[in-house]
């Protein structure tokens, strides 16, 4: 608790608020973090004074207006995405416990295979890797491409997915031989072409393609 | 994935996440996705503040939440899920943020909290907003404007803890900073934010709809 000194004791001393004061500790005390004598000498200080009244009303329709359910905006298909991920990271989990440690082997032959980097769950090896077959087809294996560092997606140079980021140029087949997935909105149209994605429009700033798609690296980052 | 059930009392609210949890952690993990369902718009919205750039903000909020469901097993029932689940996501977004090279000079100056007092500018006489006037798309793009206006350092500390409705030692320990700084940062921002909407508030844009032409919101 603060008390009217702006310090977090006990003891207070009783005298009549400012609105500096008022200012530095309002924020305290729509939190309920000032110590009753402060928030009595404060009450007081704004049955007085009409500026930090409206200071107060003001900040008060601040926290109230953004913390408000309907100011947390997510981008159009970003829960429809979301499940759809977390249903595939579901089903392996399910399947090991009904299928036995088969996989094991299974999915340490496909990790090898593939060039991958981390274990995902078979199915979506699989798909993965018949998606990245039939893009590999429609790209231009010497098509210059850019990678970064922290993605295995690999775009078309000035893709708005990369803005702002360091990259670095290798040819399509190279990527796709370090395991590099193409990206879905530069490349779209030879993942269109390969039957990968359907050739719907992109809107909403590029994240509300189609979610049959496969946007994800092919071994995660 | 899982039943549609809609819980509206808290209580019930709260008993069914807490079954849900229970069941996920006993391996029906087809519920994953409906047990934080509620609060996939709060976790996006924790990762834009920090990485403000909506791919990232997407890629962050899906990898937190697969962190999540990986390690629900470790969620003990005295912390509360959602304040878990956002926590996991900044922590999950301060690093990635981290490994961009471009904000690193930011992040220097951001240690710094401002010393001086931060005077209110405007003493336009608010009266309360209804909350009916977020149903209007312009209003809510204007807030969304005022609060991407803010410095990173106040934009963070206001959205854990006004948005996200972490309390101040939850934010702190998310953002890796003292309480006493969250409690300045968040001070300069809803200040901040209160002067830059005040304008607004005198022109009226919180009540007319649609704009009169010619108006500044602020």
């Amino acid at each position: 608790m603060v008390n009217r000194d702006g310090e977090d004791r006990g003891d207070v001393t009783r005298a009549t608020v400012n609105c500096e004061l008022v200012w530095r500790e309002i924020s305290n005390y729509l939190d309920s973090e000032v110590d009753a004598g402060l928030r009595v000498e404060m009450d007081q200080h704004f049955s007085t004074c009409n500026g930090c009244a409206a200071v107060l009303e003001g900040t008060r329709n601040v926290v109230r207006l953004y913390g408000d359910e309907r100011m947390m905006e997510a981008p159009a298909g970003f829960g429809r995405r979301l499940e759809k991920r977390l249903t595939q990271s579901a089903q392996p989990r399910n399947s090991w416990f009904t299928w036995g440690s088969w996989l094991v082997p299974v999915a340490a032959m496909a990790l090898i295979a593939g060039g991958l980097f981390l274990v995902k769950s078979p199915i979506e090896l699989a798909q993965v890797q018949r998606n990245r077959e039939l893009a590999a087809k429609n790209i231009p294996p010497d098509m210059t491409v850019v990678v970064t560092a922290d993605s295995k997606i690999f775009h078309v140079a000035g893709c708005e997915n990369i803005r702002g980021k360091e990259v670095k140029s290798l040819t399509a087949k190279q990527a796709l031989d370090q395991g590099y997935a193409p990206c879905t909105r530069c490349l779209r149209k030879y993942l269109v072409a390969a039957g990968v994605m359907t050739d719907r429009p992109v809107v909403a700033a590029g994240l509300d393609w189609d979610v049959d798609d496969d946007d994800e690296p092919p071994g995660g980052q | 994935m899982g039943s549609n059930s809609v819980v509206s009392n808290p209580e019930q609210a709260m008993t069914r996440e807490q079954d849900l949890i229970a069941r996920v952690q006993r391996g029906e993990n087809d519920l994953f996705y409906e047990l934080v369902r509620p609060y996939e718009r709060r976790v996006y919205a924790a990762a834009f503040a920090i990485l403000r750039n909506e791919t990232d903000a997407e890629d962050i909020a899906q990898e937190a939440m697969l962190k999540a469901f990986a390690n629900l097993r470790k969620f003990r029932a005295e912390a509360k899920f959602s304040t878990w689940l956002i926590q996991i996501t900044v922590n999950e977004a301060l690093m990635r943020r981290r490994r961009e090279r471009t904000v690193v000079m930011e992040g220097i100056d951001d240690r710094r909290d401002d010393e001086s007092d931060y005077a209110p500018r405007d003493f336009a006489d608010w009266r309360e907003i209804p909350s009916e006037a977020l149903e209007r798309k312009e209003v809510r793009e204007k807030l969304a404007q005022a609060l991407a206006s803010l410095d990173r350092k106040y934009r963070e500390v206001f959205v854990l803890r006004d948005m996200e409705q972490l309390n101040i030692q939850d934010t702190a320990e998310a953002l890796g900073i003292s309480v006493a700084s969250v409690k300045t940062r968040l001070l300069r921002a809803r200040l901040m934010l209160r002067d830059l909407l005040a304008g607004g508030w005198q022109q009226g844009w919180f009540s007319r709809l649609p704009f009169e032409k010619g108006t500044k919101p602020w």
